[in-house]
């Protein structure tokens, strides 16, 4: 039971390092000073690498014993773990986390092999994979505001170091697929993953960059979604149709992300229903598709290889495209957002000298953001105003504060409704009939 | 539960959600639009200089085609500035030294 334990602790490892950067990501933002349109690297550079090397994991425990591939990936994940802690540039930081996806790679394909009894050893390794991408968003938030982004790195290389003496000492051995991977059910998987992915990055976003959240408050607000996962899951279980089950959770998901494009206010509060929709959309459709992918099928790695492929190049296909439709997006709100508020700041009944020093405090503000959403908190308590005006500049104050918020929110819109289409697309794939069992 | 209540639970939960925020509001933010400064002068003020100073922000912007918004963001911002052509700043220069 100890060895199952410590095999699932890798699966779960290594598959919740492509969610656990995500609440990093605001932190990493200001500390190498990156443009956002190549932020999303920190976690396309792991999703891609993982996709690629997946298969050829796989096919690498044909020729060794699959616990020494699990061990040596799980080595090499510790060592590009600890080199992602002590990254001294974003460029290092990218490379290290594709090193640590080729480790990931062999280690969760091999995994596979070594956990036992058939239909049993899938129930685990899917689990294990669902739990670790639920919990990594919070864990990396915790680890991110009561240490620092670094220590969500650092903190994996004892974690996969546990399991290695349990995993040396598994019996196992490659069991050879005879016949080619499921198509549609891995078609599906990808544009799930897609669609999830974006739906992590976007909101973590939107809480932490847009709407001023901490790591750690994020973190609470966004664990909405995995409470909804594990509360559906024992639904999930008792409903029998894989492709229907899929069907109805992809249906929740597409549900929550198109809900979350239309959010009516800028608040975290409004996150919380489409989080509780997707995470019972998870439960429904992650699994059931998953199981579809291996059933009726000898359990080889090379199933699972294809399966990680498919989940990681959905996660960097959501990445790519979502990223610049998001860029483009703020940087028109931000434009319209500035107009708007000029044309408050004009109308409102304050002098011409005090209106002036003001639109230098915000525009100096503005700029030296070089493009990231601003507090303009510090610009009006820099400003002296009249006895008299008080009243009207605090109330310009919050009238700003609900320009940005409504802008921000707005830029969202689309990068939401792109996700929701990759949902849908994941649907369309499981309406391809006699694709998916049941 | 059957795999059809299943289904036509999860898709009366999604469309009740995106239904309610839409209801509420959801994307439909626009951005207050910019208006014609030759067209539609600014709403004036209490005071007399206030009243003067939006007149000529008014008319400089309509000579140089921008809305009263952009001219005054160029005002206080170089990049915003870089935008007008020579004689939008020397225009801009001109206004500068009367709204002092």
């Amino acid at each position: 039971m100890i060895r199952i334990g410590a095999v699932c602790l890798a699966v779960g490892l290594v598959l919740a390092d492509s969610s656990i950067a995500v609440l990093a990501l605001p932190a990493i933002y200001r500390d190498y000073d990156v443009d956002l349109g190549d932020l999303h690297w920190v976690l396309t550079s792991f999703n891609l690498a993982l996709a690629l090397a997946a298969v050829p994991a796989a096919r690498l425990t044909r020729r060794m014993p699959p616990a020494r591939v699990c061990a040596a990936g799980l080595l090499l994940f510790a060592a590009a773990a600890l080199g992602c802690a002590l990254a001294t540039s974003f460029g290092m930081l990218v490379a290290f986390r594709a090193v640590q996806a080729l480790g990931g790679a062999g280690a969760v394909v091999a995994a596979l092999e070594l956990l036992p009894g058939g239909r049993r050893a899938v129930t685990w390794w899917v689990a294990s994979g669902v739990a670790g991408a639920a919990v990594g968003p919070a864990l990396g938030g915790a680890l991110t505001e009561g240490i620092s982004w670094q220590a969500v790195f650092a903190v994996q290389v004892p974690l996969a170091l546990v399991p290695l003496p349990f995993v040396l000492r598994a019996p196992g051995a490659a069991r050879i697929g005879t016949s080619r991977p499921r198509v549609v059910p891995n078609l599906a998987l990808a544009f799930l993953s897609a669609a999830l992915a974006a739906a992590l990055f976007l909101v973590v976003l939107l809480l932490v960059e847009g709407w001023g959240l901490t790591p750690l408050g994020a973190a609470a607000v966004m664990s909405a979604l995995p409470l909804a996962a594990v509360a559906a899951a024992p639904l999930a279980r008792r409903v029998e149709g894989v492709r229907g089950r899929a069907a109805a959770g992809t249906i929740l998901v597409a549900g929550g992300l198109a809900a979350l494009a239309l959010l009516p206010r800028a608040g975290w509060g409004w996150t919380i229903p489409p989080q509780l929709l997707i995470g019972a959309g998870i439960a429904l459709a992650l699994e059931g598709l998953t199981e579809a992918a291996f059933a009726g099928r000898e359990l080889a790695a090379l199933d699972a290889g294809v399966t990680i492929a498919a989940r990681h190049a959905g996660i960097v296909l959501g990445l790519v495209l979502m990223t610049p439709l998001l860029v483009g997006d703020l940087d028109h709100e931000k434009r319209a957002a500035e107009l708007a508020g000029t044309a408050r700041l004009l109308e409102a009944p304050i002098s011409t000298g005090t209106k002036i020093e003001l639109a230098r405090k915000l525009s100096s503000e503005i700029e030296g953001t070089h493009g990231r959403i601003p507090d303009l908190t510090p610009a009006f308590r820099a400003v002296r105003p009249r006895p008299e005006e008080r009243p009207a500049v605090a109330r310009l104050e919050r009238v700003f504060g609900g320009i940005i918020d409504r802008a921000v929110t707005s830029s969202f819109t689309n990068a939401f409704l792109l996700a929701a289409g990759f949902a849908l697309c994941a649907l369309a794939a499981l309406g391809v009939r006699r694709s998916v069992p049941g | 539960m059957s795999v059809r209540t299943l289904i036509a639970a999860a898709l009366a939960a999604a469309l009740v959600l995106v239904g309610s925020y839409a209801a509420l509001g959801g994307g439909r933010y626009e951005p207050q639009p910019v208006a014609d400064p030759c067209t539609s002068p600014s709403p004036r003020g209490s005071g007399l200089g206030q009243n003067l100073s939006l007149g000529a922000v008014d008319a400089v912007a309509c000579l140089l085609h921008v809305s009263r918004e952009e001219l005054a963001l160029a005002l206080v911002s170089k990049r915003e500035r870089d935008r007008l052509g020579p004689l939008g700043r020397l225009l801009l220069e001109r206004l500068r030294a009367k709204l002092k």
